[in-house]
């Protein structure tokens, strides 16, 4: 049996030759690039400036949603969980957000927000009702017993979060992070491409497509995915950091 | 500090638990009552989770507890769990260990997260982080529960020599651990207190 990395590389060089093999059979590349076109036009955007200040342009507004959306989920999820009637006001406002599409907020909040400032509101939105449930089930999930013995022992407020909630609470929070992060990239650089903010990777996506250049959309897709994914491994990683610092727990899996 | 319990009721629906139950204790002694009396009900009444239906506890201050399960953060070591329950959460490592070793427990044991240890050295855990609360009453419901009998009596001497000069109710059906602590018997098999002071 091979290595699970030579099994995965195995596995996308399959899926290049299908990609390269569609490539030549339409023979059109304004249709279908092929992924050696593709790389060129990635090799070309890499050294200018242009392009590293369009990944710091989206980057910066779409994290920044993210957090934003992280740190509201976390409180709104406390306070509901903690006052019955915020978990009543907020449970049909966080499934409203979830079920309307991307789509439909976008266009709505470029009546309120300018364009440069899109993707936050859009990220956060995005973010806001999947970390808001991660974080009220791991809320949910803390040992009512436990809770019980830090009653009994009168532990301070600090070393209950520490000892009991955080450890409940992180698992969840972590993997609604790999999810969220996921889809406020998804949502924010979709934003960019409806706002048409200056300076973008979304901008540049609608850009690549008006002048027909398939080469650069496709290496603009790929440096959306590994931005988000380079994004996602660090902030997860300074989570497991985070977590083990303050529970001593080995990893918040 | 002396617990006093004053004409305490209990009951859930239409089962009465206990009823006019009066009942004082100054040093440390054995709770021993037949199965289903109430004795977790009692300890929890004592403990401030549950509501009496009636009478009233006074005197039991802050506790130190032994649940019927050990309760423990399962990420935490063993070392860690009794240390949250120290004043500055803290407490002191050596000592604590010095203590399970008292126990039986040593080594690697104690740096394994509590998830991993047996039911065994997580009773013991259990009841160390008892000790090492600041607490003026210790409430200890079977807290002998999986251990092996020269495991009981090291705990039973520890408790032995920690439960002195404060006030302590040990729930048990444990014969053996009964002799071993040689503690006053408080035998609650009716429902309006003790039957008899000794046993």
């Amino acid at each position: 049996m091979k290595p699970v990395w030579v099994q995965r590389a195995a596995a996308v060089l399959f899926w290049l030759a299908v990609w390269q093999c569609a490539a030549m059979a339409v023979g059109q590349e304004v249709f279908l690039v092929s992924p050696v076109a593709a790389l060129r036009a990635l090799v070309q955007l890499l050294p200018t400036a242009d392009f590293w200040g369009r990944v710091w342009f989206s980057s910066g507004r779409i994290l920044l949603g993210f957090g934003l959306g992280a740190g509201c989920s976390v409180l709104l999820a406390a306070a509901s969980a903690k006052i019955r009637w915020v978990d009543i006001l907020l449970s049909p406002l966080m499934q409203l957000v979830k079920a309307t599409p991307v789509a439909s907020f976008i266009i709505l909040a470029l009546v309120w927000v300018r364009g440069r400032s899109l993707s936050i509101l859009i990220s956060f939105l995005m973010v806001l009702p999947v970390l808001y449930g991660a974080v009220r089930t791991g809320i949910q999930s803390t040992d009512p017993q436990l809770l019980e013995m830090a009653r009994v022992f009168r532990l301070p407020r600090m070393r209950r979060l520490r000892a009991i909630w955080l450890p409940a609470v992180l698992p969840a929070f972590h993997q609604g992070c790999s999810v969220a992060l996921g889809i406020c990239w998804k949502s924010g650089v979709a934003a960019e491409v409806i706002g048409l903010p200056d300076g973008s990777i979304g901008d540049a996506l609608y850009r690549a497509k008006i002048t027909l250049s398939t080469g650069d959309l496709f290496a603009w897709t790929f440096v959306i995915i590994c931005v988000s994914a380079l994004f996602e491994k660090l902030f997860l990683w300074i989570l497991d950091r985070a977590v083990k610092r303050v529970t001593g727990e080995e990893a918040a899996r | 500090m002396s617990i006093q319990i004053e004409e305490l009721c209990k009951r859930y629906g239409d089962k009465v638990l206990f009823e006019h139950l009066n009942l004082r204790v100054e040093k440390p002694a054995v709770l021993w009552a037949p199965s289903g009396w109430g004795k977790t009900t009692l300890l929890r009444i004592l403990m401030g989770l549950e509501q009496p239906d009636g009478g009233r506890v006074t005197g039991v201050g802050r506790v130190g507890a032994v649940f019927q399960e050990n309760r423990l953060c399962r990420a935490l070591n063993a070392v860690q769990n009794v240390a949250l329950v120290t004043p500055d959460g803290k407490g002191d490592p050596e000592a604590i260990r010095r203590d399970f070793g008292l126990l039986g427990m040593q080594g690697a044991a104690l740096a394994l997260p509590t998830a991993r240890l047996s039911g065994g050295q997580k009773r013991r855990t259990a009841l160390l982080r008892a000790l090492w609360a600041e607490a003026d009453t210790l409430l200890l419901d079977e807290p002998f529960t999986g251990l092996d009998p020269a495991a009981m009596q090291q705990a039973a001497a520890l408790l032995r020599q920690r439960c002195a000069g404060r006030s302590a109710l040990l729930a048990t059906h444990d014969r053996a651990a009964i002799q071993a602590l040689g503690w006053p018997v408080l035998v609650l098999a009716g429902q309006n207190g003790p039957e008899s002071g000794g046993k």
